[in-house]
């Protein structure tokens, strides 16, 4: 249906150029409108009292590091050492894939 | 009272060869070197080259017992690993091992000597730095059933520069990453050239590369590698001005004289530290307690049984001193590991309160059956009062500690362990 659409479509502009007037006119009107309205009401109320006095005499209290992750003993738990602080900034020269 | 032990353990160690406790001289191959296999009692064993300086002084104290520790580390402790487990047998060369003994003079060092070893022969014991499934080798990964590892004493690695360094005296772990990633175009402090080990032998460079923070030692510049050992790339640094490399906390300890150690502020830390509490210090206190993140346990590996058990005997004997576990008391030795361990560099599991699982600068807290924490403090000093160390003697599991140990009363807490109360 759509090969003898475009050839006719062709003749009748071809047709309509030889016209010196158009009085056609087309109008296409559409109107669609929708309405949607959902109303959705929650309510929830949760009350959680949970009191807990944990007494840890253990030379490491506060210190259980098996349960938080792997770099906490290092930041949390290794006080001493005669350590000193470094005040360089951290290089980006990897990050900048071995730029400087 | 040390002679008759000596005895009980050549005796039992050797069984059938006790024969040979009063050793004829070792028959001299072409060359005036011995064959190994014809001095007294030969123990063959490989590995790390880090771990040399402890090796020379326990294998001189064995030859005291008529036992012949004999030591090569040519391949590394991964290259040594993957020899080891390979079916494969090299005979194209006639392997070389060192073999120590104490001098007779009064100066009491430790002399190197060598013997020549058939070809083909393979180690009964391998000193590695990771464990094997850490290694880059192309062979790297779970040992067969036939071969276990070990934990022995924990070393460290120690980043250097020439003694005459003074431009900075610390570096952190995302700067050493920049300096083994980019190379000296990174020009972090100044420091170039940049020295390294093997890239596919070593197990040094496996530990280092994950104690900074690596994945492992694939992510190191290659072209850094020069196949040095950790002894030789302490003679590169300390000969340059402004030379980097890094070695163990064995070899560090003997040349301390040549080179500084930077301390080091690991990833997560907010602080750097030295291996131990100051520069002139040996109590390798930060890696005693996890503060110092350059470290991990050195691993034994040797052929087991379907029960994990060494196959050889002399093995199993040597890995129960290595690890101080208790022992017969015919095998007890007649000194104390804990001071071949203070004095070569490395630290004993009984003296470490933290511990770590795998060979990432991941800690833990580790509490020691028979701790030695005075012990250890006393003999890698040299001070024999040590605040909060009071000296103790026969209680139960209590161990020579090689240190004068009286009578005293320990605490309710606290047990007799290695001369010193200790709490458990």
């Amino acid at each position: 249906m759509r090969r003898g659409f475009i050839p006719a479509l062709l003749l009748g502009l071809l047709l309509v150029g030889c016209n010196s007037t158009n009085s056609a006119s087309p109008s296409n009107t559409a109107t669609s409108t929708a309405t949607s309205t959902v109303t959705s009401t929650a309510t929830s109320t949760v009350t959680s009292s949970v009191t807990s006095t944990v007494t840890d005499t253990t030379p490491d209290a506060g210190c259980d590091e098996d349960a938080v992750g792997e770099n906490y003993y290092i930041q949390n738990c290794t006080p001493g050492g005669n350590g000193t602080p470094i005040l360089r900034q951290i290089p980006t020269v990897v990050q900048n894939n071995c730029q400087p | 009272m040390k002679l008759p032990k000596t005895l009980g353990i050549v005796g039992t160690v050797v069984g059938a060869a006790a024969a040979m406790l009063v050793s004829p001289d070792p028959v001299f191959a072409q060359g005036g070197i011995p064959n190994c296999a014809d001095l007294e009692n030969p123990i063959y064993m490989t590995g790390t080259t880090a771990v040399t300086p402890v090796v020379q002084l326990f294998g001189a104290r064995l030859k005291n017992v008529h036992l012949t520790l004999l030591w090569n580390s040519l391949r590394d402790g991964c290259g040594s690993v993957g020899d080891f487990l390979s079916t494969a047998i090299d005979t194209s060369t006639v392997p070389v091992y060192s073999y120590y003994q104490e001098s007779t003079d009064a100066t009491g060092k430790v002399v190197a000597l060598q013997c020549n070893a058939a070809r083909g022969k393979k180690a009964d014991l391998v000193i590695n730095d990771v464990g094997y499934s850490s290694c880059n080798s192309g062979a790297a990964g779970t040992l067969p059933a036939t071969a276990a590892e070990f934990p022995g004493p924990v070393q460290g690695a120690v980043p250097i520069v020439p003694s005459s360094f003074f431009a900075n005296n610390d570096v952190m772990a995302e700067e050493l990453q920049a300096m083994y990633i980019c190379g000296s175009i990174a020009n972090i402090l100044g420091l170039n050239p940049i020295y390294d080990y093997s890239g596919t032998t070593s197990g040094l460079r496996e530990l280092f590369a994950r104690d900074i923070g690596l994945p492992g030692s694939a992510s190191i510049n290659s072209g850094l590698g020069t196949d040095l050992k950790a002894d030789s790339i302490v003679g590169q640094v300390s000969t340059g001005t402004t030379s980097f490399g890094y070695t163990s906390t064995e070899f560090y300890d003997q040349f301390r004289d040549r080179v500084n150690a930077l301390k080091v502020r690991g990833v997560g830390q907010k602080l750097a530290y030295w291996p131990d509490s100051d520069k002139t210090n040996t109590d390798k206190i930060n890696i005693r307690e996890g503060r110092y993140t350059l470290q991990g346990t050195l691993r034994l590996v040797t052929k087991v049984d379907g029960n994990g058990v060494p196959t050889n005997p002399t093995v199993k004997n040597i890995i129960d001193w290595f690890q101080q576990n208790p022992v017969d008391p015919s095998l007890q030795l007649p000194f104390d590991i804990t001071e071949i361990y203070a004095k070569g560099g490395v630290v004993p599991r009984c003296a470490m309160k933290v511990t770590n699982d795998g060979d990432k600068a991941v800690f833990k807290h580790f509490y020691p059956a028979q701790p030695c924490h005075c012990a250890f403090q006393v003999l890698a000093t040299g001070k024999t009062s040590i605040p909060g160390c009071v000296p103790c003697g026969g209680g139960a599991g209590a161990v020579d500690s090689g240190v004068t140990a009286v009578a005293g009363t320990c605490a309710t807490n606290q047990i007799c362990s290695h001369g010193y109360c200790e709490q458990p």
